[in-house]
């Protein structure tokens, strides 16, 4: 009889059991969280991969032996979740002292994050001891922050955040693999070599009934290798054609031109780059565009591609979990002397304008915005930077950091000519243009590829696209202008207002007014 | 159901076994995400790409190769071994490695990586003490409100109860679907972001229609004797939802309570936009996070994917009588 | 029916009314307060910060021009159509237990039933996700090694769908046209615990006579199935069926964790609440997600005044 209540007792037993560890615990986050009388720094950012959240944990380790009233914490966030999460934080007024920039625009950064301007003329205490000592802040990186000032702050000129480190595109290649196909561990340097190099991995393939693929590729790394390929062609085209005569193409300037009908890709030099891509994809596997990353990045590991064209962030994945030596080149471009696309190409290019990585910004709402900019600081002095390009194989945006001492290939190279740009639009407001290139490129590559078709194909649909495009161009513009209004009535209404606050501003909207106003009268009256 | 009456139903032939094939089959296939969590987390990547369907056998081959730089000591490299290995010995490979000078085998238990489940453990450990904090007191605090709110409608026509049951049945009606929006921005104006208290709100707020609705219906078709004589005995309303109510709709709020308590265990939306600190996390939040790496270490992954499953599994395994009844009893209901 | 009383009753037992309060108080601050703010602010181009513009109309001119809103309504009338499909094998899973033999059996099978389905849902979209993986996939992997890839290699040659190729892995979840696919096959053997056990209820009312009846009738086992044993249980099964429309027309969670917040590649896997969160939480458009919301709500709204006016739930 005394079984029976017992039996039902358990439960509820067990139940209340873990009931009170769970209050236990969650009590015990809020005396964490309160107890302390210490200074707490959070930082966010997605850059979860090999190597960097080692390198930050040391530098954060070091910072709070220097500091012990400072306590920072890491929130890692998947680059999936990145966007949303930055933008529920930043709206929710909950974002932690300094985040990572990614997918952010000049709306976004302007509005919740602090100007560095004026620290970015100081120097930095960290680099006490290098030869960086006493250079300002923003002469200690490579590209005087250049890139991130294009990036976040085009129109207005401010600065919302450092980049610690920058990005190239390289390919790798398996040394056994190529030893094996050709005999030598030497990579291609132009491009009429890769195509050979083509043929003797096929060549292979029949003697020996391998199935080697020459480049492993997947959707997002093959819009890489053809935005690195196809400004070789429109190189001289930007050069003299460039409607701003600024040595470059907008975006706009191209979509205006397209809509026009002055240019299309009939044009020589755009159908020059359609022809140079279709090339270059008999080199990738089938139905590459419906890969991932991981994907191509599985080929390469296990040994069924020769080549990997991937980023400098990629490196340090395949020297941990790669069974064989990767080497590293630059992909190889047409030079002046290819038969078929020499003509556009004027030499070869530059890496300057680089691509920035870890970008960091201090937001609005942070408690401590001075010590958060004390640890950007620390981050970014000479000697952590050399902690964090030796632990997460990637280069630094420091100026005289040693690259990774295993891929010193990884640098950027700064001699070269202007870049060209590219042809997919893929910078275009509204994306319409952009999706309607990406769905239909099936029809101009691979083997049954026919450009014509391509080209039709895109071009039915063409005006209607870059006038949705145009038309949200103009609305994000008007957006910002509108911003910029309320940015200069406070500047102005102040008691005391200074010219070099507002002038800015007013150039900067009438900047903007001159971008809209012609599209708007030309095309949506 | 007897088993004379199984005999009747049964087919003419009056043979089971066909249907434990097929039930046993099926229940095979479920129970295969079980398998694959448990043995792939045992595993690193290397072992697991070599053999991602046995487990993996307790063999290692110990590699040497040749330094690439001439002068340095060989390269010792220690990995798992396949099947086929530990069967028939070691291959060489399609494409020859001019560095590798030698591949021994040997017996190693080393090669579970037990570290995968106890970091599983210490990764996914706090977030189920947070969630099983806000599912139960979600659950306590749902089921109690509602319970009181179905007492009210049930026992006794009061004035304005019509209206009132007109706003809660609208909601019935009403999908909250754009409510996630606005609601957001009500958490950040009240203060509530980025805390637990939050998510055990509007988890309450969610369900209580349903709640109420299901237990009003029940309510009311109690005899209303036994609560005269309570009252006779001079027992308030609360001791009357004490006596009366609660020992008869036990099973009933079993159910409800377990359908609560799923509901918000699996929740992910709302913590995925609310809460900011990795120590809040509750569960569903923590494995979309997990998720996030470029180069997935699965045996970590697949670890606190285990460790996740276990401990509904746990409570289940105690609280099934409890389960399967009130689902039963609430099922007639309809 | 709950009991009339009179007036000064009713006025003694005014404390009563505290029962209800904070439930009130619940609905009132966290389910009518943000429906009525998102009709508000659907007019607004809001960007959930405090500064809004009133647009007007314009949000919801946008939505009706909106390709990718449509599409999505799409996708989710051929995922309910999936999820129709998908109740049956629950209904066959519950007839085969209940027409065991031993009661030890069929507890057992029971038990059985709810310990894989008790793995949180999220676990079992990763384990699926995992499934789906072109590389490591048991689903690939399976397909290779019984023949099928190949089959459907030529298959794809034979038709053109262009997406089965001989020496890639298959992509399916980063395919646009594998997509659809792929959220139908998702949940094999799509058998949810608690549906079994309430329709195993709802065939445990059945009485000893009907199937004797039967039995002297010399039925077969398949007409017992569609005379005693659908009708009996065609009452939960409506129920589960409005609320499967109904939840399937709202619900995201699925596509947002399988197929990330643009629905997977070429957007084939968007969702028109999938839209709205994309928009409200991705691009920071508040203003217009409500307006989808609100025209998501139409919809829902539409659907149940017909069930209601058209479907009778007999009691």
């Amino acid at each position: 009889m005394t079984r029976a209540p017992f039996r039902s007792l358990v439960p509820h037993l067990v139940l209340g059991l873990v009931f009170a560890w769970s209050c236990w615990h969650v009590a015990s986050i809020r005396r964490v969280a309160v107890d302390t009388d210490k200074v707490t720094l959070r930082i966010g950012h997605w850059m979860l991969h090999a190597g960097m959240r080692e390198s930050f944990d040391l530098a954060i380790t070091d910072y709070q032996k220097l500091h012990p009233d400072v306590s920072i914490e890491q929130i890692p966030v998947p680059i999936r979740s990145y966007a949303m999460w930055l933008r529920t934080r930043l709206v929710g007024e909950t974002a932690p002292d300094i985040t990572g920039l990614a997918a952010v625009g000049e709306e976004i950064a302007g509005r919740y994050y602090l100007p560095l301007d004026a620290y970015a003329s100081q120097p930095n205490p960290y680099n006490s001891g290098t030869p960086l000592e006493g250079v300002p802040w923003r002469d200690t990186f490579v590209d005087g922050l250049e890139s991130v000032r294009n990036l976040l702050g085009p129109v207005s000129g401010e600065l919302y955040g450092v980049n610690l480190q920058i990005n190239t595109l390289r390919l790798y290649f398996n040394r056994n693999l190529l030893r094996a196909v050709t005999g030598s561990d030497a990579p291609p340097v132009t491009f009429a070599e890769l195509r050979a190099l083509g043929d003797q991995i096929a060549a292979y393939n029949a003697r020996t009934g391998a199935k080697l693929v020459p480049i492993a590729s997947c959707g997002p790394y093959s819009r890489y290798l053809f935005n690195t390929l196809v400004p070789s062609q429109t190189q001289r085209f930007a050069v003299e054609s460039s409607p701003s005569l600024n040595l470059s193409v907008s975006p706009q300037d191209m979509a205006t031109a397209f809509l026009r009908g002055e240019w299309s890709y009939a044009t020589p030099a755009f159908r020059s780059g359609l022809e140079l891509m279709r090339e270059v994809t008999s080199l990738m596997p089938p139905g590459f565009s419906q890969l991932e990353r991981d994907d191509a990045l599985f080929a390469y590991l296990q040994q069924q591609a020769v080549m990997f064209y991937a980023g400098s962030w990629d490196y340090g994945v395949l020297v941990r979990d790669g069974p064989f030596q990767t080497g590293v080149t630059s992909l190889p471009l047409p030079d002046r002397d290819d038969p078929k696309y020499g003509r556009f190409v004027l030499g070869p290019i530059s890496e300057a304008a680089g691509s920035p990585e870890a970008i960091l910004g201090i937001t609005r709402t942070s408690r401590h915005p001075e010590v958060a900019l004390d640890f950007l600081r620390f981050l970014s002095s000479r000697r952590i930077a050399t902690t964090f390009s030796r632990e997460s194989h990637r280069i630094s945006s420091v100026v005289g950091t040693p690259p990774p001492p295993d891929a010193p290939g990884l640098a950027p190279v700064l001699n070269g000519e202007v870049n060209g740009f590219g042809i997919d639009f893929t910078y275009l407001a509204g994306g319409n243009t952009n999706r309607a290139f990406q769905n239909n490129l099936h029809r101009a590559l691979g083997p049954k590829g026919d450009l014509d078709d391509f080209i039709k194909a895109v071009e039915t649909t063409m005006p209607e696209n870059l006038r949705r495009d145009l038309a949200q161009a103009a609305f994000g513009q008007q957006r910002e202008i509108r911003r910029l209004d309320s940015q200069l009535a406070f500047a102005l209404t102040r008691s005391d207002p200074k010219p070099s606050e507002w002038s800015r501003l007013a150039e900067a909207q009438s900047i903007r007014q001159q971008e809209r106003l012609p599209i708007v009268q030309e095309f949506f009256p | 159901m007897s088993a004379a009456l199984k005999d009747a139903v049964g087919s003419r032939r009056n043979r089971d076994w066909p249907k434990h094939l097929v039930l046993i089959a099926i229940l095979c296939i479920e129970l295969f995400p079980l398998y694959m969590m448990l043995q792939v987390s045992l595993k690193d990547n290397a072992s697991f790409i070599q053999n991602p369907w046995l487990p993996q056998p307790p063999y290692a081959v110990t590699e040497v190769r040749r330094a690439p730089v001439a002068g340095q000591p060989d390269l010792v490299n220690i990995r798992t071994a396949t099947w086929t290995e530990v069967m028939d010995g070691i291959t060489p490979a399609l494409v020859p490695d001019p560095a590798l000078i030698s591949a021994e085998k040997h017996f190693d238990l080393g090669v579970y990586r037990v570290g995968n489940l106890v970091k599983g453990v210490k990764i996914v450990g706090p977030y189920i003490a947070n969630t099983v904090f806000v599912a139960l007191s979600g659950t306590f605090l749902s089921l109690s409100l509602a319970i009181l709110g179905a007492y009210f409608f049930a026992r006794y026509k009061m004035p304005f109860a019509g209206v009132l049951w007109g706003a809660f049945m609208l909601l019935m009606l009403l999908p909250g679907v754009a409510n996630i929006v606005p609601l957001f921005t009500l958490l950040k104006d009240l203060g509530l972001l980025n805390t637990l208290s939050a998510l055990i709100i509007v988890g309450i707020a969610g369900g209580q229609v349903f709640n109420i609705f299901v237990l009003r219906n029940f309510i009311e078709d109690l005899p209303k004797d036994l609560f005269e004589a309570a009252e006779m005995d001079g027992a308030s309303h609360l001791q009357q939802i004490k006596t009366v109510v609660l020992p008869l709709a036990a099973p009933i709020i079993g159910t409800l309570a377990i359908l609560a308590f799923l509901g918000k265990w699996n929740d992910f939306l709302l913590p995925l936009i609310v809460l900011r600190d990795k120590e809040l996390f509750t569960l569903g939040v923590g494995l979309i996070y997990l998720d996030g790496e470029y180069v997935k270490q699965w045996g970590q992954i697949m670890a606190a994917y285990f460790i996740a499953s276990i401990p509904l599994i746990i409570i289940f395994l105690f609280c099934m009588r409890l389960f399967v009844r009130g689902l039963s009893a609430g099922a007639v209901k309809g | 029916m709950a009991q009339p009383l009179s007036r000064q009753k009713a006025l003694r037992e005014w404390k009563l009314y505290f029962f209800i309060l904070p439930s009130l108080l619940f609905i009132g601050v966290f389910s009518y307060f943000p429906a009525g703010s998102a009709i508000y602010h659907s007019f607004f181009d809001w960007q959930g910060g405090d500064n809004k513009q009133l647009i007007g109309f314009e949000n919801f001119s946008r939505a009706l021009h909106d390709p990718v809103l449509w599409n999505s309504f799409g996708t989710v009338s051929v995922l309910i159509v999936f999820n129709l499909f998908k109740m049956i094998p629950a209904i066959l899973m519950a007839v085969l237990i209940h027409r065991l033999k031993s009661d030890r059996a069929q507890y057992g099978y029971r038990v059985l039933l709810v310990v894989p389905m008790i793995v949180p849902g999220l676990v079992t979209l990763f384990i699926w996700k995992f499934f789906f993986d072109p590389n490591l996939g048991v689903l690939n992997n399976v397909l290779d090694f019984t023949g099928l890839k190949t089959m459907l290699v030529h298959l794809d040659k034979f038709f053109g769908w262009d997406v089965f190729f001989a020496n890639a892995p298959i992509g399916w979840l980063s395919q646009p046209a594998l997509i659809l696919p792929s959220l139908f096959l998702w949940g094999f053997p799509w058998i949810g615990a608690v549906g079994v056990l309430i329709y195993l209820a709802g065939l445990q009312s059945i009485g000893q006579e009907v199937y004797e009846a039967a039995e002297l009738d010399g039925v077969g086992p398949f007409q017992k199935f569609l005379y005693i044993e659908l009708p009996l249980i065609l009452t939960q099964v409506r129920l589960s069926l409005v609320l499967l429309i109904i939840g399937t027309l709202k619900d995201y969670g699925l596509q947002l964790v399988l197929l990330g917040d643009t629905g997977g590649p070429g957007g084939r896997g968007m969702v028109p609440g999938l839209w709205m969160y994309n928009r409200a939480f991705i691009a920071g458009e508040f203003g217009y997600a409500c307006a989808i919301g609100m025209v998501l709500f139409l919809f829902i709204l539409g659907l149940t005044y017909l069930n209601n006016k058209y479907v009778r739930v007999d009691k």
